[in-house]
């Protein structure tokens, strides 16, 4: 990450902002100033929330731009479909590349919307726009979907993160104009859980007591004098963390605690395992929490990359869907999958390749409240052209906050005075609510 | 000026301010007839001949047109100026797209305070009417809020009918430190009750402590809590109860037992659970239960095999169908990260 980013992704930027940035990117001190939420920092507002019908959302970002006619919305028989053949699913009249054999079992819990569209055909700039519902502008950051679900809705579990983001990059991992505790908590590697959690060795529960007891005596004079909303919150920040490293709820982010089998069942992969582990902090009462994969980008070798990226997606997102079910959670649990935009129905003779295309692609829904077995939109016989209900980046963004219950028309206005909303202008698609 | 005297003078004009009364038609109305007219009333031809229609959807030349709001959704917000953009538009820094009068000079600061004063003083349109309101088959439907809007949650609405909602005090006494206790949806009387994060502090105590919200109860999810059968007891008293969740917890079949008068339960969670085929006749007889969950409980194939014959719209299954481990060289471990 550049310098100049971490000074526009806090906005505005303080000192402490600066420092705390810094210090998570130079000095990997990833976990605790992110995990803990500084109590009084945002005083807003509550919020008068509407019906919903999940309860939390498990994010499944294909990073790059991901064929929708080699995946969700195949064309069999169009010239444009090349050699990938369309395999029929547990929903009667939904169809799947044969990529995803293990999804296809799953479908009768799913709806894949067909009729996507993006206004941007750049990575940054659709990237931006998927994950925050906004233009990308230089004057302002936007918080993610991540960060508004926790800022309207508030947490489930006090002691656990509100939003966490698996196998992302650093650049994702902000919170817009929000306060930093807004901030998603990024895990790298699933399988090495959370880093700085526990009391150092060396360090005697009495010795961390008396440190404590002493920060406190430190800020208690500080704070009579300076009695500063952050200030407060700031101090607050350590209450959070001390108790985060004693919560027995730690252990959603323990790994090992899985039989192996079911590890199996998600795949060797970073991104199966993040399922997993996305599967055990929504158990926990984490709202809302990421996994990135990336990959998708196949402007070359488009069907040998496809054949190799798919299986991942395909057996997680399978173990996911059933897993959660099977526990019970998926009624309550919005499982997507979401890219920035499709790729060219058109294959390049040069490359075997597909480019960028914004104009029509598909996502995934499924659970939490979400009709299961249905197909939403629909593009023409070569997926070109969207031809049923086109569905826009801010309405897929709507559909999801409506899901949850938020208020689309609560605004909340950013530091300089400008008012944003939680999906901009989107509408949601009430047809895909059961 | 000292910061001292800046307040003091700051205090005095909010004073009296405050102390003067915003009226509609003489301080509101003239503004809107000035400054919003132009582009927010009902269609009409201009000098030129044009026919014109409400820009954005927005009429503003009648009460009735004013509270349905416009194609992006409400204008006004009663009592809460920051949320409603009949205010908030018109104090946008002057070179944002949206501000308005999107024509001609901006409002005054003096024009932008009645705006806001009215708005938070409860928006009172006293006794203007202005142009009749859009016909029921033109009322645009609200975009998502507090109406509910899926099957789901119009079922949960038809449940509240008749049910006042607690005063707070009562729902923060009886929840006590550890229940997070929320609305299903803003205004709705019934709860979602739910102890993340306190679990292990949690067990039947803290269920009886629920009683006086019995009635009002929807969603009770005891995940990994130390409740017992006991807290079954508790639980069967709450008529307006439609999703339990009790995985991972100590409850068996004589809890059970006592949840099947449960009249409007549809989802009950007993993954990890010690309930077994013996409650059989306990799931029969739970007159709206829709969804069933027993994985790794101790209950068999056999039960769930006669659950699915007696009750075909049951959704109830044992195990995942997880897929089955992978051949060797498929996803090989992290390849390709990033794009």
């Amino acid at each position: 990450m550049r310098l100049v980013d971490l000074f526009s992704s806090a906005d505005p930027l303080t000192r402490r902002g600066f420092l705390s940035l810094t210090a998570r990117r130079l000095l990997g001190v990833a976990a605790l100033p992110v995990l803990v939420r500084a109590p009084e920092a945002g005083g807003d507002e509550p919020v008068p929330l509407g019906p919903a019908t999940a309860r939390n959302v498990i994010y499944l970002f294909m990073r790059g731009g991901m064929s929708h006619l080699d995946t969700f919305d195949p064309k069999p028989g169009a010239k444009t479909q090349g050699p990938v053949q369309a395999i029929a699913t547990s929903a009667d009249g939904v169809q799947l590349s044969e990529y995803l054999p293990l999804l296809a079992r799953q479908m009768h819990r799913a709806a894949v919307v067909c009729s996507l569209h993006s206004t941007q055909g750049a990575h940054e700039q659709a990237e931006y726009l998927l994950r925050t519902g906004y233009t990308l502008r230089g004057t302002v950051r936007h918080p993610s979907l991540g960060a508004w679900v926790n800022r309207l809705a508030g947490k489930v579990n006090p002691t656990l993160p509100g939003h966490v983001l698996i196998g992302g990059s650093g650049d994702m991992a902000t919170a817009g104009f929000f306060p930093p505790q807004y901030l998603p908590l990024p895990i790298g590697d699933p399988e090495s859980g959370l880093k700085n959690s526990a009391r150092p060795k060396g360090v005697s529960e009495e010795a961390f007591q008396r440190r404590l007891a002493r920060l406190r005596a430190m800020n208690e004079a500080f704070e009579q004098a300076h009695g500063h909303r952050q200030v407060r919150a700031y101090a607050g920040m350590y209450d959070e963390a001390v108790k985060l490293m004693r919560s027995p709820d730690l252990v959603a982010f323990d790994m090992t605690q899985e039989p192996e089998w079911v590890r199996q069942a998600y795949g060797d992969a970073n991104f199966g395992q993040g399922c997993l582990l996305a599967r055990r902090l929504v158990e926990h009462g984490v709202r809302y929490v990421e996994v990135v994969i990336g990959g998708w980008d196949t402007h070359n070798q488009n069907f040998e990359t496809m054949s190799e990226r798919c299986p991942v997606v395909d057996r997680a997102v399978a173990a996911l869907l059933a897993d959660l079910d099977a526990r019970g959670l998926l009624s309550e649990t919005l499982v997507v999958i979401a890219t920035e935009f499709g790729r060219t129905p058109d294959i390049r003779r040069d490359t075997s390749g597909r480019d960028h295309y914004p104009k029509a692609f598909a996502a995934l829904l499924a659970g939490g409240g979400i009709k299961g077995g249905v197909r939403y939109g629909k593009t023409d016989a070569e997926g070109r052209e969207i031809v049923e209900r086109p569905l826009s980046i801010p309405d897929f963004n709507a559909t999801i906050a409506h899901a949850l219950g938020l208020p689309l028309e609560h605004v909340v206005t950013s530091p300089e005075g400008r008012p944003f909303t939680v999906a901009d202008k989107g509408r949601p698609a009430l047809e895909l609510f059961a | 000026m000292n910061a001292l005297l800046r307040c003091a003078v700051f205090a005095l004009s909010a004073a009296s301010a405050a102390a003067q009364q915003v009226d509609f038609e003489a301080d509101v109305l003239p503004i809107l007839q000035t400054r919003c007219f132009d582009c927010h009333r009902g269609e009409h031809t201009d000098r030129n001949g044009r026919v014109r229609k409400p820009k954005g959807g927005l009429r503003l030349d009648g009460r009735a047109w004013i509270e349905r709001g416009g194609a992006e959704g409400r204008v006004l917000a009663p009592g809460n100026a920051r949320q409603s953009p009949l205010y908030t538009r018109t104090v946008l820094p002057a070179d944002h797209d949206e501000r308005m009068p999107a024509n001609g000079t901006p409002l005054t600061a003096e024009q932008t305070e009645i705006l806001r004063r009215w708005i938070d003083g409860g928006a009172d349109f006293g006794k203007w009417i202005g142009e009749s309101g859009p016909a029921a088959t033109d009322a645009e439907p609200a975009p998502a809020g507090t109406a509910p809007a899926s099957a789901r949650t119009l079922d949960l609405a038809r449940l509240a009918e008749g049910l006042a909602p607690l005063p707070p005090e009562t729902v923060a006494r009886a929840a006590g430190d550890k229940a997070k206790v929320t609305p299903l949806w803003h205004g709705s009387p019934l709860l979602r009750v739910e102890f993340a994060g306190e679990e292990d502090h949690v067990g039947d105590a803290e269920i009886a402590a629920l009683a006086p919200l019995r009635e009002h109860v929807a969603v009770l999810v005891l995940a990994r809590t130390k409740v017992t059968d006991r807290a079954c007891a508790q639980i069967a008293r709450m008529p307006r109860l439609v999703r339990l969740d009790l995985r991972e917890t100590a409850v068996g079949d004589a809890g059970v037992a006592q949840l099947s008068a449960l009249p409007e339960l549809r989802a009950l969670n007993l993954f990890a659970t010690e309930v077994s085929d013996a409650s059989r006749a306990a799931f029969l007889a739970m007159p709206k239960l829709a969804e069933l969950r027993l994985w790794q409980s101790k209950a068999t194939a056999a039960l769930v095999e006669e659950l699915r014959k007696a009750r075909p719209q049951l959704d109830v299954a044992l195990g995942p169908a997880l897929p089955e481990p992978a051949a060797p060289g498929e996803g090989q471990r992290g390849r390709r990260r990033g794009r």
